[in-house]
């Protein structure tokens, strides 16, 4: 009997890819008859997006506070944020 | 229910996303300071280290008769409903700049709060299908989804919630056209074409630009971290290797007298 072992993070990923406009990656291996999906050391695969799949894109310049990597740090923390407050 | 979030990034580290130094000082109010806790200890954290509160629930599916799959699921929050047990995902939406986006969520989240949802759906559909998909998974019974804004349009370091809505996962996901038969659909796929590769490691990569996705296989000791966490002690570090000409040069003027079968 195989087994396939991953996060709902990394199955949400591959459930929604046709929705995914930004580049990720997942690490696959296989061992014996096992299959083990994995986040890569320093991908942003847990980070939050924002505004992924807008028309308008947001600004360039890395240093803006509403640019892509910046927005994506601030939704990241406040969405673990929220989690711990609100019940 | 209303709460203040304050956050402050350290902003001397540079923006390496995943070791992040983070101050988090937060004003809450709370109904009752009532906290569940699950069967086992979070795995995560260390003596005296306190962690998100999360629950982890590691659930198992057939994907056919030779194949089962195994994936931790994250629940955040539970509630006691008349003697049931409601186990929920939170999850938040932030705004950032209302005049870039269009659309103000204080003037709009009380009358029109569909028109804010569906832009948000518009904008962040993958964000949302996600947050969906792994309510799902878990099988949370409620999934909110609140409404955070920053305080001033310039500061993304302060934050007010707005609103919180809550939804059952299967409705939502069929408000969003997210079809599980779908979705079970590409995990089956993607698991069957790794069955069949060698023994191995592989990296699963979304091109960029194109709908596409492009398996690679790599060396098996890739990503693994295998420097030290120190830097060596000065005597044990390897000294670089004087140059060869010098030695040579050195050889023939100073030292050696020449040798009967010529060797140096």
């Amino acid at each position: 009997m195989a087994t396939v072992f991953a996060t709902d993070s990394i199955l949400a990923t591959l459930m929604c890819a046709p929705r995914s406009v930004y580049s990720w990656d997942i690490v696959v291996q296989r061992v014996g008859n096992k299959l083990f999906f994995d986040k890569r050391d320093g991908s942003q695969l847990d980070m939050l997006t924002v505004n992924e799949t807008a028309q308008e894109s947001l600004p360039e310049a890395k240093e803006d506070i509403n640019s892509a990597p910046a927005l994506s740090m601030e939704a990241t923390v406040t969405n673990q944020n929220f989690s711990q407050q609100v019940s | 229910m209303r709460g203040f979030i304050f956050h402050k990034l350290c902003i001397s580290t540079p923006l390496s996303l995943m070791s992040m130094t983070m101050v988090v000082g937060v004003q809450i109010l709370i109904k009752d300071g009532n906290k569940f806790n699950f069967q086992e200890p979070n795995p995560f954290a260390s003596e005296g280290e306190e962690v998100a509160s999360v629950a982890y629930r590691y659930r198992r599916w057939k994907l056919d008769d030779n194949i089962s799959l195994v994936a931790r699921c994250e629940v955040h929050s539970l509630m006691e409903v008349k003697g049931q047990q409601t186990l929920m995902t939170l999850n938040a939406l932030n705004e950032f700049d209302s005049k870039l986006t269009g659309v103000d969520w204080r003037q709009k989240l009380e009358t029109q709060k569909g028109a804010v949802l569906a832009t948000e759906l518009k904008n962040n559909n993958n964000k949302v299908a996600k947050w969906t998909a792994q309510a799902l998974l878990a099988s949370a019974d409620v999934m909110k989804i609140g409404y955070v804004s920053r305080m001033h349009p310039r500061d993304p370091f302060n934050h007010v919630i707005l609103g919180v809505q809550g939804y059952k996962p299967k409705e939502f996901a069929g408000q969003i056209n997210l079809n599980l038969n779908n979705m079970w659909g590409i995990v089956k796929s993607v698991v069957d074409i790794c069955m069949k590769l060698d023994e191995g490691k592989y990296v699963l990569v979304k091109d960029p630009i194109k709908p596409q996705v492009r398996l690679y296989e790599v060396p098996a000791d890739s990503f693994e971290n295998d420097y030290l966490e120190e830097p060596i002690p000065e005597e044990e570090q390897m000294q670089p290797v004087p140059a060869e000409e010098e030695t040579a040069t050195q050889a023939t003027t100073d030292d050696k007298e020449p040798d009967g079968d010529g060797d140096v």
